[in-house]
């Protein structure tokens, strides 16, 4: 069955009767529903893997702990990385996308609704292979996220849930691969009248960006894994020392695709707050084309940074990496510089996606302060492998995931017609933040006095208790806010005040049509003459002028 | 469209300098291949897209001063509900984690998963735009 969307007209033909239940889900081509299949999925890995995460730090709380064994602990921290990177921040980005981004641009839907679809149907099947690891008898995957050669190789890692991982990790990228090219293409060719490049919202630029990246990377990945499982079973030596192989060439391969992968997660949630700090901040962004370029190059630059992940091999160009890991720096201080004039001298409304903004703000600033530190071979020569790396990398990701919790709270009104609870929202805020610093930051000195990192256990002689106890017992309080934010998911989906089209007093397209819009999106548009078309909708020339006069 | 074209050749354009850069200063083989590879990336997407546009009509999302009707008629097919995406994903997984599990599940999933294309195509095939 197919319609033809028409460009939006007020008058609607009623909705065409299709399949009721599970079989419209399983059918479905509508943007808005993969986007929130994609949505309520990650958000599940998200679950799971934090579990893992809680298992992890409980087993770490105090010296000689024994909660799991050292092979189990393994997997343990593989799957908790893996779920979180190939499951959960790089899916959770795109499903948001698939909701947002045809409605920032005007669109009815993305550009191939059939094979949007596809990619989130192989994303949840390769993502329950993945995990299916832990239900065979040799275990799930235990070779850590980013499966070291020759580690990773039949001879350490022997058993059918390592193939299970990378089956799965090159099923999943296979999904993201479509979905880059699915909103390339809508962005190029499905943008309404008018919605010219220059006038694209930032996280529309954003996600364009990102599109890009995946598209240069995942290949990429999806090569090596390939190559790994022919390693492992055809007889091939591509990364095996032994048989003339280059063991190397799997960390060269894999981390061209793992540093330009921290930045397809990143400017996602750049983008969302960057939606978010102009609405709540009642002023239109500050230097739009400035943060268009310092996306651009942020997703350049992180291209020639991936060896920094190799220092410690002493096979790599250090100075090359270096200087462009400490470049990258520059275009994404510019964008704290424009998110911070944003907010200068603007009516500011802290309602819960703007403190979650706001805390991604603070939380990815730190995680950023200490990558500038270990761009720096020398410092990196002596943290490389310790808490200190894991503390910077948690700081750096849970900025994001806060960037996602802001965007979560922002569109959840359009996506739903209900607002989430704003108390409840404010104590997930509460518990999630202060989680995030007590689990972390002690991590750092740990790093420091040289806890090495992927230990299943220590001595009470290293001195490492206390601080680790410290640890646990803030990704307990983590864990509170994430109960919190399902607790008001849940309620606020049957009970949520209604929203109404345009709860926050929004200025990009999507909030010029109803909550939840409507099959093809709009029943008529905005004229659209800047980047915030609703804003101009709703503040006509002049009649603020007039409205200041009547103050006065 | 041009401007579309331009994020591709500035793509393009990024990766031949950085990887001519990594190339004098490493002499390092797998990256300076990738780098390459990505420039290469962006030359094809970016000229794809770029002869496209030299011979199209200037479209309405391009011009600043276009207004919404400016846009009227249809803008493109838009199936509503299509089984054969789940098919696919389906089959598709289960033929590579027949390569876990051994050949015989290999080939039941690929048998599936020709089906599952099948279907798909035939479905691209008999949907068209009214009036063309």
């Amino acid at each position: 069955m197919t319609v033809t969307a028409e460009r939006p007209t007020p008058e609607r033909d009623p909705e065409p009767q299709g399949a009721t239940g599970i079989l419209r889900w399983v059918t479905t081509t509508d943007h808005k529903q993969i986007g929130l299949s994609y949505i309520f999925t990650a958000i599940g890995f998200f679950c799971m893997g934090g579990v893992l995460a809680l298992l992890i730090r409980t087993q770490l709380a105090q010296p000689n702990e024994h909660l799991v064994d050292p092979q189990t602990y393994n997997e343990f921290f593989t799957m908790h990385g893996s779920i979180m990177i190939y499951l959960f921040a790089v899916p959770f980005a795109f499903g948001l996308a698939n909701y947002i981004v045809p409605l920032q641009i005007g669109a009815p839907d993305m550009a191939f609704p059939r094979l949007n679809a596809l990619g989130y149907w192989l994303y949840l099947f390769g993502g329950l292979t993945m995990i299916s690891g832990f239900l065979t008898a040799s275990g799930a995957a235990s070779f850590g996220w980013f499966a070291y050669a020759p580690l990773s190789g039949a001879v350490y890692s022997p058993g059918v849930g390592p193939d299970l991982w990378i089956i799965g990790v090159v099923v999943t990228s296979t999904a993201g691969v479509m979905t880059a090219v699915n909103l390339v293409t809508t962005v190029f060719m499905l943008r309404a009248p008018g919605m010219t490049m220059f006038r694209m919202p930032i996280y529309t630029w954003n996600m364009l960006v990102t599109s890009m990246m995946v598209l240069l990377t995942f290949p990429v990945l999806t090569a090596a894994l390939v190559m790994l499982f022919t390693d492992r079973h055809l007889g091939t030596h591509v990364f095996d020392a032994t048989k003339d192989g280059t063991p190397i060439l799997w960390q060269h391969m894999f981390w061209f695709f793992g540093h330009p992968e921290v930045y397809i997660i990143a400017l996602p949630f750049f983008g969302v707050v960057t939606e978010v700090f102009p609405v709540f901040s009642r002023r239109p962004v500050f230097g739009y084309k400035s943060l268009v370029f310092a996306t651009l190059a942020i997703g350049g630059l992180s291209f020639g940074v991936w060896a920094h992940h190799m220092f410690a091999t002493g096979v790599v160009e250090l100075s090359f990496f270096s200087l462009m890991s400490l470049l990258i720096a520059v275009p994404t201080g510019i964008k704290l510089f424009t998110w911070i004039g944003t907010m200068w001298g603007g009516h500011i409304r802290l309602d819960t996606p703007m403190l979650f903004a706001i805390g991604m703000l603070v939380v990815f600033l730190l995680g950023g302060l200490t990558g500038v530190l270990q761009a720096m071979a020398p410092v990196d020569f002596s943290l490389t492998d310790t808490y200190f790396v894991v503390a910077h990398m948690h700081y750096v990701i849970m900025g994001l995931v806060m960037g996602a919790f802001a965007g979560i709270y922002y569109w959840f009104p359009k996506m739903t017609g209900r607002m989430l609870n704003e108390r409840w929202g404010k104590v997930h805020f509460v518990a999630f933040f202060v989680g995030i610093n007590v689990t972390f930051f002690v991590q750092h000195q740990l790093g420091l006095d040289g806890m090495p990192r992927r230990v299943a256990t220590y001595t009470a002689k290293e001195g490492w208790g206390t601080l680790n106890l410290i640890s646990t017992i803030g990704s307990y309080i983590l864990a509170v806010g994430v109960l919190a934010f399902l607790w008001n998911l849940v309620t606020s989906l049957r009970h949520g005040a209604p929203a109404g089209d345009d709860p926050w007093g929004g200025q990009t397209l999507e909030w010029a049509t109803t909550s939840p819009p409507p099959e093809h999106n709009f029943d008529n548009l905005p004229p659209i003459r800047s980047e915030r078309p609703v804003w101009d909708l709703h503040h006509p020339p002049g009649a603020d002028d007039a409205a200041a006069a009547e103050q006065r | 469209m041009k401007n579309e074209a331009r994020v591709f050749f500035a793509v393009a354009a990024f990766f031949v300098v950085i990887g001519t850069a990594y190339w004098l200063v490493s002499y390092e083989q797998a990256g300076s291949v990738m780098l390459a590879a990505s420039a290469a990336m962006g030359l094809v997407t970016g000229g794809s897209i770029w002869l496209l546009a030299r011979h199209a009509p200037p479209r309405t999302e391009d011009l600043p001063d276009a207004s919404i009707a400016d846009g009227d008629g249809p803008v493109d097919v838009f199936p509503l509900h299509s089984v054969w995406p789940f098919a696919v994903g389906l089959s598709a997984t289960v033929m590579a984690s027949g390569f876990a599990f051994g050949a015989w599940l290999v080939v039941i999933g690929a048998a599936a998963l020709f089906l599952a294309l099948a279907g798909f195509v035939r479905e691209t095939r008999n949907s068209t735009v009214p009036g063309e």
